[in-house]
C-alpha cells in the first residue's frame, strides 16, 4: 500500500459501525422472506390491520412491481436477489415512548449512536425504527400541543386515513419498478402533519436503523407543511457490520403549501453492506420553500436523488448534496428541481468525494416548463478526487422550454495533487491535518448548513476536526 | 565553527531520473540576504524544492542543514518547523479558504490573526480574498502577494522566495522589498529566486549567485546583478561554465 493509500483509508472512520459492531441488533419476532408475492403483500396488510383501501393499494403497486422493466442506469445492482430478502422484520421489542420500556441491547445501540441523548436534550420529536417496525415514538408536548401530528407512517394510516389517502404517492407515484415495490411492500415511517400557521422550531427526526443482514427496508415517509407553517425533519440512517447486503428501498414525500417552509435533512450513514435506493420528492405551492440536505456518507451502492416540482407561482427549493464514494463503493446521486410556475427559483449545490476506488455519478435534472416565467436555477458540481484510482462523472440535464428563464450550471473537479499536498505540508501541516483542510474547505459552505448533531457526524466520519476554524492547540 | 545557517553541501539531486542539480553549495547565515539567480530551467526552483523536501526530488549525494541539523531525511512539515519557508513560483490552487489556512498559521506561530490581516493591508491584498479558496482563481500578483502574507506570519528563519517578482507591479515589488529588509533586521537569512535584475531596486543582496545547467558558476557581490543586466546569462555561460561541460 502506497503512503496515499495509507493516509486515505486512516482517513476515514464509519462512526456508525463503530458504535454498532458487527452484531445484529434486537432478535426478531416475526420474519416474512423469500419470492415477493401478492400472498406475501397480503400478509404484510393483514398483520398491520389495515383498511381495505390500503390492502389494494398495495397490491396495484405489486402488479406495477412485476410489470415495470428492471432500471438498466443504476448501477451496482447486479447482486441484488430482490426474492432471497426479508421483506417484512417485526422486531421483538415493544412499541415505546419511554426508552426504559426497550430492551437494553437496543437502547445501548441507540445510546451509541447518540439518539437517545438527541432526543433528551432537543429533538421536538422522535420516531427511531428497528428494521420494519418503529421501536421507539416520543412528541414533546409543546408540537402536540400546537396541533401537529407527528407519528409512525403505519399509525397515521389508521388514524389520519383521509390525510394519508390525500397525500400518499400521490408526491411520488409508482412511476419505475423500485417505486412500485416500495408501495407493494412499504413498512414503517414517520408522519408528519404541521397545521396552518404552526412553527416547529426544534428538529423532529426519524431514525432508521437496519438490524440485520439480508434485509429489505422499506419505510416510508410523508410530510405535510400546511399554509405558512415551518419544520425541520432530520433523517438519520445506521446499521452495523452486516454479514451479507441489506436493500433499502425507502420513499421521502413533502408536501408544501403555500407560504411554507420545510427543511429536510438526512444522514444517511448505512455500513459498506447495504445497497440503497431512496426515492425523494417535495411538491411546493406558491412562495413555499423546500431545502434538501442529503449527506451521503454510507452504503456500498447509493441511489438518491432529492428532488422537487416547484408548482406555485414563487415556490423554491434549495438542495445540498454531499456523497461519499469509498473503496469501490458507487454513489449515484443529485438532485431535480421542476420549474411549473412563474418565479420560482432552485439552487442545487453538489460535493462529492471519491478516494480509494470510489465512484461518484452527479446525475441532476432541471426542467423549466413553457409558462414559467422569470424563473431561475442555479447547479453547482464541486468533485474531489483523492486518488487516481477514484472516478467521478457528472452528467447535469437542462431542459428548458421557457425563453424568460435564467439557468446557471458551474462544475469543477479538484484533485489531491502530490503538489498540493507538499504546498500545504511546506507551510507546516501534517499530512492528515492538510487532507483535513482540504476535505473540511470542499465541503465548508455545505457543511455549515448542517445541524450540530449531523456536522458533528461528518466531521467524525471524515476527521475533519482539523479543518474547523482555529482548532490547533 | 558556528552551525547556525542554512547550509546546502555539494548537492547532487534527480527529479524522475534526470539529474538537475550538479554538485551545489551555498551557505545562508543569519542576517543575510542571497540572491540566486540564473536563466530559467537552470535549476533554480528545483534548489528551493529540494531544501524544502519536495517527495518527487531523490537526493543523490551531499547534505542540507538548518543550523547544524541535517534535515535530509525530514518531510516538509518538519523542515517548517525548523524555520524553512518556501514562498512558491506558482502556488497550486487549494479548496481551503484563505481565511482558514492564514488562521492556522497565526496560531502554529503563536501570532494573533489581526497580524495576518494588517500584513494584507500591507501588501496590498484585498481582504475580499478570505472567504475564498486560496490562490483559486487569484490573480498572479495576488498569488505572490498571499505568498509574502504567509512568509511573513510564519516569521520564518530561513524564507526562500522563488522568482517573488513575477507579475508584480511596482508596489508589490515595494512591499517585497520591505519585507526582505525586516527579515534581514530580524536576523533570517534569506534566499531569494530571480533571473531579472529589476527586483533589486529595493535591497541589495549581500551575495549573488548564478546558477547555470545546475551548478552555481559565479558567486560574488551585487556588481553580478549589474551584469547579468548588461551581458545576459550567455556571456556568463561562455566565461564561467565549466569547459568540460560544453
Amino acid at each position: 500500500m502506497s503512503s496515499k493509500e495509507q493516509l486515505l483509508k486512516s482517513f476515514y472512520r464509519d462512526p456508525a459501525e463503530e458504535a454498532l459492531g458487527h452484531i445484529e441488533v434486537g432478535g426478531a419476532e416475526l420474519v416474512l422472506k423469500g419470492k415477493i408475492s401478492r400472498e406475501l403483500v397480503e400478509e404484510i396488510s393483514r398483520i398491520k390491520k389495515e383498511p381495505e383501501w390500503m390492502r389494494l393499494w398495495r397490491l396495484r403497486n405489486l402488479e406495477l412491481f412485476e410489470k415495470l422493466p428492471t432500471p438498466k442506469w443504476i448501477p451496482g445492482l447486479e447482486e441484488l436477489d430482490l426474492d432471497e430478502l426479508s421483506h417484512y422484520i417485526k422486531p421483538d421489542a415493544p412499541r415505546a415512548s419511554s426508552w426504559e420500556e426497550l430492551p437494553k441491547e437496543i437502547v445501548e445501540a441507540y445510546e451509541r449512536l447518540g439518539i437517545k441523548q438527541a432526543e433528551i436534550k432537543f429533538l421536538a420529536g422522535l420516531n427511531a425504527q428497528l428494521d420494519s417496525e418503529t421501536v421507539f415514538l416520543r412528541v414533546k408536548e409543546y408540537v402536540t400541543k400546537k396541533g401537529a401530528i407527528v407519528t409512525d407512517m403505519d399509525t397515521a394510516v389508521q388514524k389520519y386515513p383521509d390525510l394519508v389517502r390525500k397525500y400518499f404517492m400521490r408526491i411520488f407515484p409508482p412511476e419505475h419498478k423500485f417505486a412500485a415495490l416500495h408501495g407493494a411492500l412499504w413498512s414503517g415511517g414517520l408522519f408528519v402533519y404541521i397545521p396552518p400557521g404552526v412553527k416547529i422550531e426544534y428538529p423532529i427526526e426519524a431514525f432508521f436503523l437496519i438490524g440485520k443482514a439480508g434485509e429489505g427496508n422499506f419505510e416510508h415517509s410523508l410530510i405535510i407543511a400546511d399554509r405558512d407553517s415551518y419544520a425541520h425533519v432530520i433523517e438519520g440512517c445506521a446499521a452495523p457490520r452486516l454479514m451479507k447486503y441489506s436493500f433499502h428501498d425507502g420513499m421521502v414525500e413533502i408536501y408544501v403549501h403555500e407560504n411554507a417552509r420545510l427543511h429536510f435533512t438526512t444522514l444517511q450513514n448505512w455500513s459498506s453492506q447495504v445497497i440503497n435506493f431512496n426515492n425523494k420528492r417535495a411538491i411546493v405551492e406558491k412562495n413555499g420553500y423546500v431545502e434538501w440536505i442529503e449527506g451521503s456518507i454510507g452504503a456500498r451502492v447509493s441511489a438518491v436523488y432529492p428532488s422537487a416540482v416547484l408548482k406555485g407561482e414563487g415556490a423554491s427549493m434549495e438542495s445540498y448534496v454531499i456523497t461519499f464514494a469509498r473503496d469501490g463503493h458507487i454513489k449515484d446521486g443529485g438532485s431535480k428541481a421542476y420549474h411549473l410556475a412563474p418565479n420560482t427559483r432552485s439552487r442545487i449545490v453538489s460535493k462529492s468525494i471519491s478516494m480509494t476506488g470510489g465512484v461518484n455519478i452527479y446525475r441532476g435534472l432541471v426542467r423549466i416548463m413553457k409558462g414559467a416565467r422569470n424563473s431561475k436555477s442555479y447547479t453547482s458540481c464541486d468533485s474531489l478526487l483523492l486518488d487516481e484510482k477514484s472516478k467521478t462523472y457528472t452528467y447535469p440535464h437542462i431542459q428548458n422550454d421557457e425563453p424568460t428563464a435564467v439557468i446557471g450550471h458551474e462544475a469543477s473537479v479538484g484533485k489531491l495533487s502530490d503538489q498540493l499536498m507538499f504546498y500545504l505540508r511546506s507551510r507546516g501541516f501534517k499530512e492528515n491535518e492538510a487532507l483535513s483542510l482540504i476535505i473540511g474547505g470542499f465541503l465548508s459552505d455545505v457543511l455549515v448548513r448542517l445541524p450540530f448533531e449531523q456536522a458533528a457526524l461528518v466531521k467524525a466520519a471524515l476527521d475533519l476536526e482539523f479543518s474547523k476554524i482555529g482548532s490547533v492547540g | 565553527m558556528d552551525q547556525k545557517g542554512l547550509v546546502v553541501s555539494n548537492v547532487r539531486a534527480s527529479i524522475e531520473g534526470k539529474i538537475v542539480l550538479r554538485g551545489v553549495s551555498l551557505s545562508i547565515r543569519p542576517g543575510e540576504i542571497h540572491a540566486l539567480m540564473g536563466p530559467n530551467g537552470s535549476g533554480k526552483s528545483s534548489l528551493a524544492y529540494l531544501i524544502m523536501g519536495h517527495p518527487k526530488y531523490e537526493l543523490i549525494e551531499g547534505s542540507i542543514t538548518v543550523d547544524g541539523e541535517d534535515i535530509t531525511g525530514l518531510p516538509p512539515e518538519e523542515r517548517a518547523k525548523r524555520g524553512v519557508f518556501l514562498a512558491f513560483q506558482n502556488p497550486p490552487e487549494t479548496m481551503v479558504k484563505t481565511r482558514n489556512i492564514l488562521i492556522h498559521l497565526a496560531k502554529m506561530r503563536g501570532v494573533p490573526f489581526a497580524k495576518a490581516v494588517e500584513t494584507m493591508k500591507k501588501v496590498g491584498l484585498s481582504q475580499d480574498l478570505l472567504e475564498r479558496y486560496l490562490n483559486r482563481g487569484f490573480s498572479g500578483g495576488e498569488m505572490k502577494r498571499s505568498e509574502i502574507v504567509q512568509l511573513y506570519i510564519s516569521s520564518p528563519r530561513y524564507p526562500i522566495l522563488d522568482e517573488p517578482d513575477s507579475g508584480m507591479d511596482v508596489e508589490g515589488l515595494i512591499a517585497i522589498g520591505d519585507l526582505v529588509k525586516e527579515l534581514k533586521q530580524k536576523g533570517s537569512g534569506i534566499l531569494v529566486i530571480t533571473h531579472v535584475a529589476r527586483l533589486f531596486r529595493d535591497f541589495t543582496p549581500d551575495y549573488v549567485h548564478v546558477m547555470i545547467d545546475g551548478r552555481i558558476v559565479l558567486t560574488g557581490g551585487h556588481e553580478i546583478v549589474k551584469l547579468i543586466d548588461e551581458k545576459g546569462y550567455e556571456y556568463i555561460k561562455s566565461k564561467y561554465s565549466p569547459k568540460d561541460e560544453i
